[in-house]
């Protein structure tokens, strides 16, 4: 049984058409046109119990409208989205009750008073039994080190404390549901490092399924089982890592550091090079796997000068997104 | 409901988190208060009383009102124009609505922290002044606590007003001038610096039909004592139709409002 379903879902926002400069400013003021953004278009998906999914896409995709949906706080122009059997933007309290959310950018805690007070706030408005937020908070403040800084006022937290305790305090209740949008952003490495194992361990020991948004390549390549990708609101991808790689990522790609010489590569294109740079020194060379392997193209150059030293770099997920974005900006780019 | 208590306690504690605005907003409110009442004292001058809708006003009942007027403001006042204000052009709002509770209860929750914090820290020096500096009238266990429930009508009836406007606020994004708006029409028509008594007929009128006077001038009524038993009741069946009214408004202007709503940024 899926706890989210997401049918057709489209977004649509009107918003006033602004025209340039000093005079259109005050032209605007005045004007009734509006355009209309599109920015969710019929997108379905669902997701699994226990699932960690990662949906991803560049900046203004449309994630973040979709999650607003998924937890109730934006109403969709069309479709349906369901959670946990709740259509959340018709029951948002009572999907509340199921969800946890944290937005990387935006904190729910109280800005001037201590940790504790927030802690406490939540405790009673979802209603936590004694028993389990007393094992909830072990748990924080083992792995999230909660301890350290329960006692100091919000804003005087560093971006890595505050990241812990919002995470805390959306996790106190247990729900079903985590969705976190860009929970790493701003953070340090070992911070990062943490926040990732915590949320490992959520979804292994509680079971919860997890939506996450992210721009954060490792985040994804260390935590998601799934991957759903959207640009411009259209629905561009869902499946595993594994399929993704394998569709968009059959490039590895390899350095060879060799004495100077003025090898002409071009050779290689017709073996199955896909794109190369050299400058006498160093030769960057793409290629793709199912056509030539590393062994190939050393073998290759080494016929034509010495080669000092090389490396290979295996396609790793950062790659895939970044020439999969790039596909999609081209492919739009041709459709205007 | 220890969830409320819970906010009504942060809130409080954040009010008490910025010492110096603490005492500032004390110094403000005394300067207010003396302003006023000065005012006042030039305007009597020569007179022993002045002539009114409702009779002849004499001076230290004018003083009264202006110290109880001062202290209602203290005490029913709320940032929920400001704070939705806030909310709804940050996007900040979304933190608000992904909590299993509503939007309303949390603003509210939220005000009566802030009024419990204004009550201790702000109002009583205000009334030490005034009963020390100025002729400061007690008139009676009774009509404290007809005032008491008539003050209380008030905080709602402006809490629903304040929350209305707010709410506009998913249409238009920024509404902190609306909240001028609907504080200068307070200040006219509430009757909070100028009595109604002393109002130009057609004014006094107009006045009639809004619900603001009912946030200053007729719980000041009831505490001077300037309306008898009759007259304390129908202020008071009138302000509950007046909430009720309000409360109609606003949850048809959130029913709406809500499917408009538009979370600002990322």
């Amino acid at each position: 049984m899926s706890i989210i379903k997401v049918e057709n879902l489209t977004k649509q926002f009107k918003r006033t058409k602004r025209k340039k400069g000093f005079f259109g400013a005050i032209k605007t003021l005045f004007s009734n046109e509006y355009e209309i953004k599109t920015a969710v278009h019929d997108v379905s998906f669902s997701v699994e119990k226990g699932e960690i999914v990662g949906y991803i896409g560049p900046n203004g995709a449309g994630k973040s409208t979709t999650i607003k949906t998924l937890v109730g706080i934006l109403v969709p122009t069309s479709g349906n989205a369901e959670v946990k059997g709740i259509i959340p933007y018709q029951s948002r309290i009572e999907n509340a009750r199921n969800i946890g959310v944290v937005f990387g950018q935006r904190t729910q805690l109280w800005w001037d008073i201590p940790v504790v007070d927030s802690i406490n706030l939540m405790r009673h408005m979802y209603k936590i039994q004694d028993a389990l937020f007393e094992e909830n908070m072990k748990i924080f403040s083992q792995v999230l080190g909660i301890d350290e800084f329960i006692n100091t006022p919000v804003r005087q937290l560093s971006l890595g404390q505050r990241m812990r305790a919002d995470l805390c305090v959306s996790l106190l209740h247990s729900p079903d549901i985590l969705y976190l949008d860009e929970p790493t952003i701003g953070l340090d490495v070992v911070v990062k490092e943490n926040i990732r194992n915590f949320i490992k361990k959520i979804n292994k020991e509680m079971g919860t399924t997890i939506v996450l948004t992210t721009h954060d390549m490792d985040d994804i390549e260390m935590l998601c089982h799934r991957l759903i990708v959207i640009d411009k609101g259209h629905l561009m991808y869902d499946g595993d890592m594994g399929s993704l790689k394998a569709k968009y990522g059959s490039n590895e790609r390899l350095t060879i550091i060799t004495e100077k010489s003025d090898v002409d590569l071009k050779g290689l294109l017709a073996l199955g090079v896909s794109e190369f740079k050299y400058n006498g020194i160093k030769a960057d060379i793409q290629y793709e796997t199912d056509k030539i392997n590393a062994m190939g193209i050393l073998e290759w150059m080494m016929q034509r000068c010495r080669v000092k030293d090389f490396s290979i770099h295996q396609v790793n997920i950062e790659e895939v997104i970044r020439k999969m974005y790039r596909e999609l900006d081209e492919r739009s780019k041709m459709m205007k | 409901m220890k969830a409320y208590i819970e906010i009504i306690r942060n809130s409080f504690l954040t009010g008490i988190t910025y010492r110096v605005n603490t005492l500032l907003r004390i110094f403000g409110a005394v300067v207010s208060l003396l302003v006023q009442i000065s005012l006042w004292y030039v305007l009597f001058q020569s007179k022993p009383d002045a002539t009114s809708h409702i009779g002849a006003i004499k001076l230290s009942e004018m003083v009264t009102y202006t110290i109880v007027s001062t202290l209602t403001h203290i005490i029913i006042s709320n940032q929920v124009i400001m704070r939705l204000d806030n909310k709804i052009k940050t996007g900040q709002i979304a933190m608000d609505l992904i909590k299993p509770m509503s939007l309303k209860a949390i603003l509210g929750s939220e005000m009566i922290g802030t009024t419990l914090y204004n009550v201790i820290f702000r109002s009583l020096p205000i009334l030490l002044i005034g009963i020390f500096l100025f002729s400061f009238q007690f008139s009676g266990w009774l009509n404290l606590a007809f005032f008491i429930i008539a003050l209380f009508n008030a905080a709602v009836i402006f809490f629903e007003l304040s929350y209305i406007v707010g709410l506009t606020g998913f249409w238009y994004t920024t509404v902190w001038h609306m909240g001028r708006v609907l504080d200068n029409a307070i200040r006219v028509f509430g009757g909070s610096f100028i009595p109604l008594w002393f109002f130009p007929e057609s004014l006094y009128h107009i006045s009639m039909f809004l619900p603001f006077r009912f946030i200053y001038y007729t719980p000041i009524l009831i505490y001077i004592g300037k309306v008898d038993m009759k007259g304390v009741i129908e202020i008071i069946l009138q302000q509950w139709v007046w909430i009720a009214i309000l409360i109609i408004i606003e949850k048809v202007i959130w029913k709406f409002g809500i499917k408009k709503l538009v979370i600002q940024g990322g």
